[in-house]
């Protein structure tokens, strides 16, 4: 629901960002005429107590990073290694050559970090240099132990159904800071599992969706002009104005008609906008270095931090970054090497991600959450077997920025990683953590369909109230 | 609740027009946010039910006060003294609650503070506001006059019968604007009607189907010179729209809508239907046909039920009886409604009760407008469904069989459903089917056989000589020669003996594609030479392969996973590459080879000439040579990792005596013999015509469901029987050899349930209006909004059941009401100030003063542009042109999707579960996983990017620009532009300000040649006549 003190202060935003408006003047007394008729809006619009951060970058490793070999050190898995172990875990359930299990120790080596002296692996060891600024979550834990399902549910809260993403959750509580850019943005070279499903925003209005950027000249649908220059299309959106206008004329300044024409002096925005905040000319070299980048270079994750620091820069709530897709990810079943190949491509970005939001004062305003949908498994078939299989028992997640604690650590796995038993954080409460901080109550985020009150969380969550500021 | 969202000036601002949301109090919302998860989440488990723990039932206010056998559970504004606060506080002299473990503290405190503050419940009367609740009341008598049973509504009852009923209706409206004190707006002129008409109707614009393009020409010229007799013409023009073919396609797509139809599964790989399309062309040609409504949901829910049903009382007269076959396959088909339903996860087989919700939720939503899907995990909070009504009718979906349409583990669908009488069947197939029945026992038999004759595990062991062994590391080879490996250099052999080559799998057997390179040579005697490579010749023509050399002996191909055996199955195009012959046994363990001298692509680069092994998921693969020499030989190869990643194998190199090689060769002939049966077989099937097949549902496996203790299938409850819904009457469906399907038909549409007439007349008004006379159309539980004209809506519910069900009935007396014909805007100063006054008072337009204006829908926008340009391909679709099901490999890591293009109506684009069309998405397309009773009506400016810049306009408008070409002269043109995009003439003004735009834009076009300017001009002014708001909107 709207809180009071919002409202006026969303009229105040309106009038003025209509003020300045080159195709809407005559028409503001209208606007807000048909903001005070509506009873509700598309936007919750408004936060539930003051917001530690403004906007999120959230960096989704696709597959299942393994937390044992990563940021959850365990000796005893080391010394255990080889010993038979007795689960039930759905992995392994009523698979051939899976009856008997066995402890299987970390490929990587841990060491103590920074003052903190977090123990963590040197499987990434950028990231792990800035361990003082990070708030880890070893106790993580989630529904599924399928990539499809674990991976709706780290984004929609369900493991099963299509429901809206959390980008598009908080793009409906907040709305975005500039009105030329998307509030949800997914920086995503390839499709992940469930596909567009990850970013829609299901019942929520179809603006809430996130928007799909790829590295390319066409980094969302339609944004390149395709009449040939500027002044063409000024001369054609002039005269379609007149077109438009005629048309309003007698037709009592329906909201509707008049929110279309807007949408075309927005949309001329966009086309300059999207690729200003993706065009890294003006980035200094010191800059792409931090993010291990080349000059002119316009793709891998490198590339994909950066334009994520310009897009919450530009104003942009949530920007997810999905390392890989559905296919060549951490699903390091085969062997756990893979991880050797995919940690530099993420490592030092990310690293230089927070140097950079440090440096520029943007991590007192910008949450960064590293997640990815799962665990590997601290055994395996045999503990020689090289690969590691699917984990949802307890895995490893890390937040930084905003509102969380710097150089902590918050819950714990069992002695060999199997199960999270110290203060455990399901996703539902990861979810929930993540809307407080952007000052929403999960619980009063809300929409009415199909006869009850839809929730990110849906009847769970817990905030994670150990790890915040 | 209304869907209409509007952007005002991006996304940062969004507003949008949300009536009726009526804000809850706090007493409410704590009760609901705080207090009702912890009795559903907590309590209901052990307190939920009809047998309840202590007697207790905690899903009403007066069950608390009443309490159970330790006496009353609350003390309003006592939470201190309330037994269940001392509960959860764990006192001593109670048995503390929850049993298992202790609240947390701000769980107990909301019960506190709820109990303190007087325990409000939602609904104070009693359990459930339901028994008084209007929508589940039977349907009011009204003094007005209905039309009478038996009468030919379908085909149209005369135009003063019409007119009459049409007039109750505008009764029931003008009482409601009468008391509001408001005034409604006059009917909107010919052409503004007939363009509604046209999108009500068909989703089109005027004019579009040759057959009434002329009615429709005439009346929009006769508009712009006199005023002739409006309604008859009108009607008249009604009365074609509703003949077109493209009436169905319009409202079959809104019936799309609400059964969530998609051509993909959902599944985590989202596997193509490819039969999907028929049940899609089946809703069309219902209504088309005119299939009263009761008919139509029959057919839906127990179409395969009545289809045996027809075919037992059908008297057989020998001949192929058409219209029987042709209405036997659409009554299979009509059973696709239940076949569609989503799929879950990745073995779709263990997700079938969410499969199941899936179709009670719509079912629910669809049929009844109610929301039943919640009862799986707990009674349903706000309307009178228990979790036993769920699993009672769980319990017959659960005993029906549904197609199969394959998920990663199981690619290939199974359970389509034959669309041919049995008879018919018999009749096409019975000369087919013997003697392929007769040789599938044959191979049946020798298969048993070829088992016996294998060498068992145990005397493999006991005969065994290890030779040597070695591992291969990932991506690595062996070499095998004497250096190397000192065993190979002289190996003693008899005539006869078997020396076997074995790989191994490691941890994971995924990627051990391993090149095998293998050379005998005899060290006394002649010193012959065997390579391996002489097999890549008629690799698959016999298992052992007798190789170049004709004197006995030769190369074996084996399963070695369990004993001695051949690999069976010849393979002659692996992967559908005829150069990959493979000898297998299942998917793995196979040998196969590369016959072809160049590498061929497939899960890896396989180098030319080669011979390749691939061990089992569960263990060895081996090449065996049978000696046909005694004395010394010696071994040369290699063994080479052919498919790098994560792991490598071992090998080992055995001799076996001739005994064992004995075994394994008497089962070659067996095998070559079961082989060539199997070819026999296979060549018999492919001459059979053609099965006819449906996405459909039958009868499955008969019986009662248990409950689901909170949803979940691994903790059954009580065993519930198959039945009706309590709310109505609980009446017992199915017996031990019927799923209930039928019985449940006959319930759902019988005339005694008045949610099933009330629930369609209102989506019918919804698709006329907007807006339903119920602002939920899939919700008329207590959630629900109550009706705005709750007389009229029951008499049209009334009317509905009085005409048979006829759906064209309704558009007929709806269309002929002024309601539906007021104009949408003022025309004078007079109304102008009629509508100011109206706007303050029922801006949502509730009461109906005026026509409210709404934007296309995603396929009418898409359709309009194709019909502007002239390019609109009105056949109807068929097919999805999906890859070949022998093709499919779909997996999580890499799903099925494709986009098809199409210039044919945009009900006939393909719609994938989990990769959303990109059009359909941005225009608010129907949800294909989720029941659509209204689409959003989104502004959004990327909506704004693709009207500027995409592709498909500029085509469109490069089309329409080549016909306004042909036309001579400028006001020839302009009127061309008008008719097509607005369906109306210009004005003098609009005349004038097109030439002036065409005149400056020219001059715009420096360095384009002079003939090509005026061109360019005018599909500039094309497109922006695509982009305007009158194109976008209809009045």
């Amino acid at each position: 629901m709207i809180t009071q003190p919002f409202q006026a202060q969303r009229r105040t935003f309106l009038k003025s960002s209509v003020a300045g408006s080159m195709l809407m003047s005559g028409l503001m007394h209208e606007l807000l005429a048909a903001e005070n008729q509506s009873p509700g809006s598309s936007n919750a619009a408004g936060t539930h107590h003051p917001a530690k951060a403004k906007s999120v970058i959230f960096l989704f490793m696709s597959g299942g990073v393994s937390h044992v070999d990563s940021f959850d050190p365990k000796p005893s898995l080391i010394r255990d290694h080889g010993k038979e172990v007795t689960l039930d875990h759905p992995e392994a359930r009523n698979r051939p050559g899976y009856e008997k299990l066995y402890l299987k120790k970390p490929d990587w080596t841990f060491a103590p970090r920074g003052n903190s002296g977090i123990e963590t692996s040197d499987l990434f060891p950028h990231v792990s240099g800035q361990i003082d600024d990070i708030t880890l979550i070893r106790s993580m834990h989630t529904s599924h132990s399928n990539h499809y399902n674990a991976t709706l549910g780290m984004h929609t809260g369900s493991f099963a159904f299509a429901r809206p993403s959390i980008g598009a959750w908080l793009s409906y509580g907040l709305g975005t800071m500039n009105q030329n850019l998307p509030s949800f943005i997914v920086l995503a070279p390839q499709m992940p599992y469930a596909g567009t499903q990850v970013w829609a925003s299901d019942f929520l209005p179809g603006e809430h969706q996130g928007t799909r950027v790829v590295p390319g000249s066409e980094p969302i649908p339609n944004l390149v002009r395709r009449v040939p220059t500027t002044t063409r299309q000024e001369m054609e959106l002039a005269a379609l104005k007149e077109i438009n206008t005629n048309h309003l004329r007698n037709r009592l300044d329906d909201p509707q008609l008049i929110a279309r024409m807007k949408s075309f002096e927005t949309a001329f925005g966009m086309q300059s906008a999207m690729p200003e905040a993706l065009d890294l000319a003006s980035e200094t070299d010191n800059t792409l270095s931090m993010y291990g980048m080349e000059r002119n270079q316009t793709e891998g994750f490198g590339w994909q931090c950066l334009v994520a620091r310009r897009l919450v820069e530009r104003g942009v709530r949530f920007v997810e970054l999905i390392h890989t897709g559905s296919s060549g990810n951490w699903d390091s079943h085969g062997n756990m090497a893979d991880h050797r190949r995919l940690a530099p491509q993420v490592d030092q970005p990310i690293a230089g991600l927070i140097q950079d939001l440090k440096q520029r004062g943007l991590f007192d305003d910008v949450l960064i959450v590293w997640t990815t949908e799962f665990g590997r498994t601290p055994f395996n078939n045999t503990a020689e077997n090289p690969g590691r299989e699917h984990h949802n028992w307890g895995f490893s997640s890390w937040l930084a920025g905003a509102g969380v604690k710097r150089g902590h650590v918050h819950g714990a796995t069992d002695e060999h990683g199997i199960r999270a038993v110290e203060q455990p954080v399901h996703v539902h409460d990861f979810h929930a953590t993540i809307l407080h901080l952007m000052g929403l109550d999960h619980t009063r985020l809300t929409w009415r369909h199909a006869g009850r009150d839809y929730r990110l969380t849906d009847v769970h969550g817990e905030v994670v109230n150990d790890i915040l500021t | 609740m209304r869907q209409t969202v509007i952007l005002l000036t991006a996304w940062s601002l969004a507003s949008c027009l949300v009536l009726g949301d009526e804000s809850s109090s706090d007493q409410e919302q704590h009760f609901e946010r705080h207090v009702r998860p912890i009795l559903v989440s907590v309590c209901f488990r052990c307190h939920g039910g009809e047998r309840t723990a202590g007697g207790l039932r905690v899903d009403s206010r007066d069950a608390l006060l009443n309490g159970g056998e330790s006496g009353p559970a609350i003390v309003l504004g006592d939470a201190a003294g309330s037994l269940l606060i001392r509960a959860v506080h764990r006192a001593d002299d109670v048995s503390a609650m929850p049993p298992d473990q202790p609240l947390n503290p701000e769980s107990v405190n909301a019960l506190e503070q709820w109990i303190q503050g007087g325990a409000f419940w939602p609904s104070t009367s009693g359990k459930f506001e339901s028994e008084k609740h209007w929508a589940f009341a039977s349907l009011r008598p009204s003094e007005q006059v209905q039309s009478k049973p038996g009468e030919n509504t379908e085909a149209g009852l005369p135009e003063a019968q019409l007119a009459e009923l049409a007039s109750v209706i505008d009764h029931y409206i003008d009482a409601k604007l009468s008391e509001a004190n408001l005034k409604a707006l006059p009917s909107a002129d010919d052409r503004t009607l007939i363009r509604r008409a046209a999108f009500d109707l068909t989703g089109l614009p005027a004019h579009s189907a040759d057959q009434w393009e002329g009615t429709v020409r005439r009346l929009l010229e006769n508009a712009h010179t006199t005023a002739g007799d409006q309604n008859t013409d009108l009607n008249q023009v009604i009365e074609l729209l509703l003949r077109s073919p493209q009436y169905g396609e319009t409202w079959g797509r809104h019936w799309l809508d609400i059964v969530r139809y998609a051509d993909t599964a959902g599944e985590n790989s989202d596997h193509p239907l490819p039969h999907a399309w028929k049940y899609r062309n089946w809703v069309i040609d219902s209504f088309n046909q005119g299939k009263p409504y009761n008919q139509f949901v029959r057919e839906q829910i127990a179409g395969d039920i009545l289809a045996r049903k027809l075919a037992e009382s059908a008297t057989t007269s020998g001949g192929p009886d058409t219209a029987l076959n042709q209405r036997y396959a659409d009554l299979i088909v009509a059973t696709g409604y239940l076949a569609i339903a989503r799929r879950f996860g990745h073995d779709i087989d263990k997700d079938m009760h969410l499969t199941h919700e899936d179709i009670i939720d719509t079912f629910g939503k669809s049929f009844l407008g109610l929301t039943i899907g919640c009862a799986r995990c707990h009674s349903h909070k706000y309307d009178p469904i228990s979790a036993e009504d769920y699993y009672a009718l769980y319990g017959i979906f659960d005993s029906t069989r549904f197609a199969f349409p394959g998920c990663e583990p199981q690619q290939m669908p199974r359970d389509l459903v034959s669309t041919l009488p049995p008879a018919e069947e018999q009749r096409r197939f019975r000369d087919y089917q013997a003697p392929i029945e007769v040789l599938n026992q044959k191979i049946v038999q020798l298969e048993e056989q070829q088992k016996t004759a294998s060498v068992s595990p145990e005397k493999a062991k006991e005969l065994q000589l290890r030779i040597a062994e070695g591992a291969v590391e990932d991506g690595g080879q062996n070499a095998l020669t004497a250096d190397a490996v000192p065993a190979l250099k002289s190996i003693v052999v008899r005539r006869g003996d078997l020396l076997v080559l074995s790989i191994y799998p490691h941890g994971n057997y995924g990627a051990d594609t391993t090149l095998i390179e293998l050379e005998i040579q005899e060290l006394s005697g002649n010193g012959s030479r065997w390579n391996l490579n002489e097999v890549l010749t008629n690799f698959i023509v016999s298992n052992p392969h007798p190789g170049t050399t004709q004197a006995k002996g030769g190369w074996a191909f084996l399963d070695v996973r369990s004993g001695i055996q051949l690999l069976p199955e010849a393979i002659s195009a692996l992967n559908d590459q005829p150069a990959l012959q493979a000898w297998r046994n299942g998917d793995n363990p196979a040998v196969f080879v590369n016959s072809s001298d160049a590498a061929v692509p497939v899960w890896t680069s396989l180098p030319a000439k080669s011979v390749f092994v691939h061990p089992g998921i569960d263990g060895p693969v081996a090449i065996g040579w049978i000696s046909p020499v005694e004395g010394q030989i010696t071994v040369t190869g290699r063994v080479a990792d052919a498919h790098p990643g994560v792991d490598g194998v071992d090998w080992t190199l055995d001799l076996y005596p001739d005994d064992v090689t004995e075994s394994v060769v008497a089962s070659s002939k067996l095998l070559q013999e079961i082989s060539t049966l199997r070819q026999e077989r296979d060549k018999q099937k492919a001459a059979m015509p053609a099965p006819a097949v449906a996405y459909a549902v039958w009868e499955g496996n008969i019986h009662d469901s248990a409950i689901h203790e909170r949803g979940d299938p691994e903790k059954p409850g009580a065993v519930v029987p198959r039945r009706w819904l309590s709310m109505f009457g609980s009446a017992e469906l199915g017996t031990n050899d019927r799923s209930g399907r039928l019985e449940l038909a006959e319930r759902l549409t019988s005339s005694e349930n008045p949610l099933f007439s009330r629930v369609m007349v209102n989506r019918i008004w919804q698709y006329h209006f907007g807006e339903g006379l119920v602002r939920t159309p899939n919700d008329f539980g207590t959630r629900g909004q109550a009706p705005s004209h709750p007389e009229l809506l029951d008499w049209l519910a009334k009317e509905f059941e009085v005409s048979g069900w006829s759906i064209r009935h309704m558009h007929r007396i709806i269309m002929r009401t002024n309601a539906w014909r007021r104009a949408s805007l003022p025309m004078s100063e007079e109304e102008n100030v009629l509508c100011r006054e109206a706007l303050e008072i029922d801006a949502g337009n509730s009461l109906l003063w005026k026509h409210s204006r709404r934007r296309l829908s995603a396929e009418e926008l898409r359709d309009s542009l194709l019909f502007a340009s002239g390019e609109l391909d009105l056949t109807p679709g068929t097919a999805h042109p999906f890859p070949p099901e022998s093709t499919w490999g779909f997996s999580q890591h890499n799903p099925f999707s494709a986009n098809y293009d199409t210039n044919q109506r945009s009900v006939y684009l393909m719609v994938q579960r989990n990769r959303r069309h990109p059009f359909l998405g941005l225009f608010d397309g129907a949800d294909p996983n989720a029941s659509t009773p209204q689409r959003q009506s989104t502004i959004v400016p990327t909506q704004a990017l693709y009207f500027m810049n995409d592709p498909f306009v500029f085509s469109c408008a490069e089309q329409l620009n080549e016909r306004l070409q042909a036309a001579d002269g400028d006001a020839a043109k302009t009127n061309l532009l008008f008719i097509r995009c607005l369906q109306r003439l210009p004005s003098n003004e609009e005349v004038q300000s097109t030439q002036r735009f065409v005149s400056e834009y020219t001059t715009l076009l420096h360095g384009v040649p002079e003939d090509e300017r005026l061109r360019q001009a005018w599909a500039a002014r094309c497109r922006l006549m695509l982009c305007s708001n009158e194109f976008l909107f209809v009045e």
